[in-house]
């Protein structure tokens, strides 16, 4: 009994994963309009393709187990990057792609210990801004290809964080951010927290 | 009231109505339309690569309207010489000592004109001033972060304690006034 249970599950498992793939509506790289707002003097070369668009979502496509936000901001991110040219630097309508795969992966293994959905983007220098809002307070996190930087305020309480990237696991990324949120929450998710 | 003048060596006092700048920003190409979250915009806290947070000063008890029209002109010149281009939409401001007040990071700020010879008159600002850490080379030196956790500090103090200030209407032609300069304020 437990093995055909085992195997129901791993079924059902397999069925998520591979199933999810076709199932997922498959996103639209930018539109001519989206394109053109985009477009500023000098920047005439950089444009999304949808190969590269549609190779970079399948890379990083969502799992039923990750917050239900990420398929967005997946999609947002992707379709910032040109792939043809480079960004003109100070124009932060498009994202590096070294930068863009960063956070592809920091939003793959910490969309669900996140606070909610941010709202993205790019710094002047060239980062990610993920903005964060929850019931005791905000949140802002800074992705660079090198690090992650987070700077929250819960209450009176302000906290910051440095993770540079390759000397942090992803394990302890999450239980770093797990309790930020905690605290920035009213009522700390005690199945979450056991988490950590 | 008369019109404030401060003078250059003149400390930036604990009531000073201190302003920093905003800019209509470019949203990200493919996340048009994302709900935004209330906060201000990171990219107006960041610096110029010196350290040097630029802010101006509004007046000595609240925003002071002359002073406003003198430096409303500048923001808005200041924005169309950035490329691309940006539109001023105001500042938001903060008293002094609310700014500064803060125990997670010691900083002051301090007045510096900017009235350097070869600047054009548009360019000229009386009422200049930039936040700088207390002490500032052991704080930067420590901490390969700083400046971007001072640009966050920031953001969060403003946004905690802070007011926005609509764009006063540009007039470039006052009575009594030439290239930029506001009628009673000599830049």
């Amino acid at each position: 009994m437990q093995t055909i249970t085992s195997q129901a599950t791993t079924a059902v498992i397999r069925f998520i994963e591979t199933g999810h793939r076709y199932l997922s509506p498959i996103p639209n790289p930018p539109t001519v309009e989206q394109e053109k707002l985009a477009h500023v003097e000098g920047e005439k070369s950089a444009k999304t393709t949808r190969e590269t668009y549609n190779n970079l979502f399948y890379e990083f496509k969502t799992l039923s187990f990750d917050a239900e936000w990420l398929n967005g901001i997946q999609q947002r991110i992707i379709a910032s990057v040109p792939t043809e040219g480079y960004p003109v630097k100070g124009n932060t309508a498009w994202l590096d792609q070294q930068v863009a795969r960063a956070a592809l992966e920091f939003f793959k293994s910490t969309s669900t210990v996140l606070p909610g959905e941010p709202y993205i983007y790019s710094s002047g220098a060239g980062d990610l801004v993920a903005e964060f809002s929850a019931l005791r307070g905000k949140m802002t996190c800074l992705i660079s290809s090198k690090f992650v930087l987070l700077y929250a305020i819960a209450g009176d309480e302000v906290i910051e964080k440095a993770f540079l990237r390759g000397q942090v696991n992803a394990d302890k990324l999450r239980s770093e951010i797990l309790a930020v949120r905690n605290l920035l929450s009213e009522t700390p998710n005690a199945s979450l927290a056991a988490e950590s | 009231m008369q019109v404030w003048l401060p003078s250059p060596k003149e400390n930036v006092g604990p009531k000073e109505s201190l302003g920093r700048r905003l800019f209509d920003r470019p949203k990200l190409i493919g996340a048009i339309g994302q709900k935004e979250v209330p906060s201000l915009d990171y990219r107006d806290f960041e610096d110029s690569g010196d350290g040097k947070v630029s802010l101006d000063r509004l007046g000595r008890y609240g925003p002071e309207k002359p002073v406003l029209n003198y430096l409303a002109l500048r923001a808005h010149a200041a924005g169309e010489r950035r490329k691309p281009s940006l539109e001023f939409n105001g500042w938001v401001s903060i008293q002094k000592q609310k700014l500064v007040g803060s125990k997670k990071m010691q900083i002051d700020v301090v007045s510096s004109p900017e009235e350097r010879e070869e600047l054009t008159e548009i360019e000229k600002n009386i009422y200049h001033s930039h936040v700088e850490a207390t002490p500032p080379a052991t704080l930067v030196e420590g901490n390969p972060f700083f400046l971007y956790f001072l640009a966050l500090h920031l953001k969060m103090m403003f946004e905690k304690h802070g007011t926005i200030l609509g764009t006063p209407p540009v007039q470039h032609h006052e009575a009594g006034q030439t290239s930029g300069k506001v009628d009673g304020i000599s830049g």
